[in-house]
């Protein structure tokens, strides 16, 4: 029973991280309508530069809000230079385009800081807490404390705040937002600068186990797709809902189920979204508008 | 008091000319229809009005020149535009399309307005909460007009909004849209197939084709124009 359930919180752990980045993935998706496959990648680059700062004498803290600052910028420019150059109606140009920014990102991080991993060691106090018997590490704990506060403040942006409502206007209609005064080019900027943030503390809460190396972040991706199309395509709530659900049971599978083992863990999740695909092609928690994806 | 001015106003898509040399007027508080065919450049002419499109030629509001700002800065300026087919936010409730509309203003005392539009038209209060894609075609288009307004627009462009509406609420549309023009005094400038309709509230009428403006006048005239009555009316 004790392992069972510390097996829950380390993937529920997991499945914040995951969740984070799924989070910038909607995020982008709401504001911009595209499906942006370079997330992982920027937020890969955001960690290397943490690493970099810290490696530099620099506090981790202190790097770790430079890296994030850093990834709203570096979102924004992406916007500003690369995308917005394609038009919205073309989605194929724009899904290409995305995987060209993560190959190019990808070779980048391992041109610039090689291929071996490096670590800025732990971000929460290497504690551990045993409640009811069970061990809990801060790490855990603290991950998911950070994407609850991810989820809580985005819900309350694009909820409670005329620039949340401007964004959700400008991903319902462009022309008309524009035609209400909205300045929609701001507003992807805006929305490629937060997702990169979110997406880049993703990335750096996963850097104490995962090691921070070229290809950390493709698995992460894989399961923040896979949360994403799960969770549904629109919804904040359910990305990370569905984030959980993912890193919970790739856990226990590896656990239990012998001949699964912790390389076949992968295929777990995608089993998962094949089967909600199925039954519900909206998602969990999606609206039937984002089915067109 | 001339409100929107619009001289030589030339536009089109590409290397597609569609308007030529427009001239036209709206008076402060006036109610002034273009009627055309399909074809003939109505919505190119609200397109370039509000910045959707390049244009050349003058365009001037109370005096001052509007011409080739882009949509943002034009909303800003005073002039809303109600686009064909509505445009409504279908993901976004009702009342959340309603203050997106107020977007260029500030926000305080809002609700109370809102209060107010929801008196004027009863079928939107009920469906406040409701996401604007679940309306029906004739509350999309109220939902629509009350966005434009929201602004506080000194003239508002409407593009057909009788298309793909019953009888009876195009009758309701527009006998909405006279109280507006009494009670707040917002000109409007209305792109119409349903000429009938449309001449009953105007006080002035232009007739586009291909492109050119080839009458205009005043909309009592207009309904007693034979080629119009022809043309338009359908008797």
């Amino acid at each position: 029973m004790e392992l069972f359930l510390e097996q829950v919180v380390d993937g529920l752990a997991m499945g914040g991280v995951y969740g984070s980045l799924a989070l910038g993935m909607v995020l982008i998706f709401r504001t911009t309508g595209i499906l942006n496959f370079a997330q992982g990648e920027m937020a890969l680059v955001v960690a290397f530069v943490v690493w970099q700062l810290n490696h530099w004498g620099v506090p981790l803290l202190v790097a770790i809000v430079g890296g994030i600052v850093l990834a709203f910028v570096g979102g924004a420019l992406i916007e500003f230079t690369v995308i917005r150059r394609l038009s919205k109606d073309n989605e194929w140009g724009m899904v290409i385009l995305t995987f060209g920014l993560f190959l190019f990102l990808s070779n980048l991080t391992g041109f610039v800081w090689g291929y071996l991993p490096v670590s800025f060691g732990d971000i929460f106090p290497a504690d551990v807490l045993s409640v009811f018997g069970v061990s809990v590490t801060l790490g855990s704990l603290g991950t998911m404390l950070v994407v609850l506060i991810e989820i809580g403040v985005l819900t309350f942006v694009l909820h409670r705040t005329k620039l949340g409502l401007a964004m959700r206007a400008t991903v319902s209609n462009r022309t008309s937002a524009g035609l209400v005064g909205i300045n929609v080019r701001r507003m992807s900027v805006l929305g490629w600068g937060i997702a990169s943030s979110i997406g880049a503390i993703a990335a750096i809460l996963a850097a104490p186990t995962l090691y921070i190396e070229p290809g950390m972040m493709f698995s992460v991706l894989l399961y923040a797709l896979a949360a994403a199309a799960l969770g549904g395509f629109d919804s904040l709530l359910g990305a990370v809902v569905a984030s959980l659900i993912i890193g919970v049971s790739e856990n226990l599978a590896a656990t239990y189920i012998p001949w699964i083992g912790s390389e076949l863990k992968i295929a777990v999740p995608l089993a998962i979204i094949f089967a909600v695909l199925v039954l519900k092609p909206s998602g969990l928690f999606g609206s039937e508008e984002a089915v067109r994806v | 008091m001339t409100l929107l001015q619009v001289r030589d106003l030339c536009a089109g898509y590409g290397p597609v000319k569609v308007l030529h040399n427009i001239d036209l007027d709206v008076e402060e508080g006036s109610v002034v229809v273009l009627l055309g065919a399909n074809g003939a450049g109505k919505t190119t002419t609200l397109k370039a009005l509000t910045g959707q499109i390049p244009s050349m030629g003058t365009v001037e509001l109370a005096g001052a020149t509007i011409g080739r700002s882009r949509p943002e800065v034009i909303v800003k300026r005073g002039v809303s535009l109600v686009p064909e087919g509505r445009g409504v936010f279908s993901e976004l409730t009702v009342q959340e399309n309603m203050l997106v509309g107020a977007y260029v203003r500030s926000q305080r005392g809002l609700q109370a307005e809102l209060e107010d539009w929801f008196t004027l038209f009863p079928n939107l209060a009920e469906r406040r909460n409701q996401k604007a894609g679940t309306l029906s075609g004739g509350e999309q288009q109220m939902l629509a007009v009350t966005r434009a307004l929201m602004a506080r627009p000194r003239i508002l462009l409407l593009d057909e909004p009788s298309l793909g509406l019953a009888p009876v609420i195009v009758t309701n549309l527009f006998d909405k849209l006279r109280r507006i023009n009494v009670e707040h005094g917002t000109a409007m400038l209305i792109v119409e197939q349903n000429a009938n309709i449309a001449l009953s509230i105007a006080t002035k009428g232009y007739v586009l084709e291909r492109g050119h403006i080839v009458k205009s006048g005043e909309a009592a005239s207009l309904q007693g124009d034979d080629a119009i009555r022809l043309a338009y009316l359908g008797v």
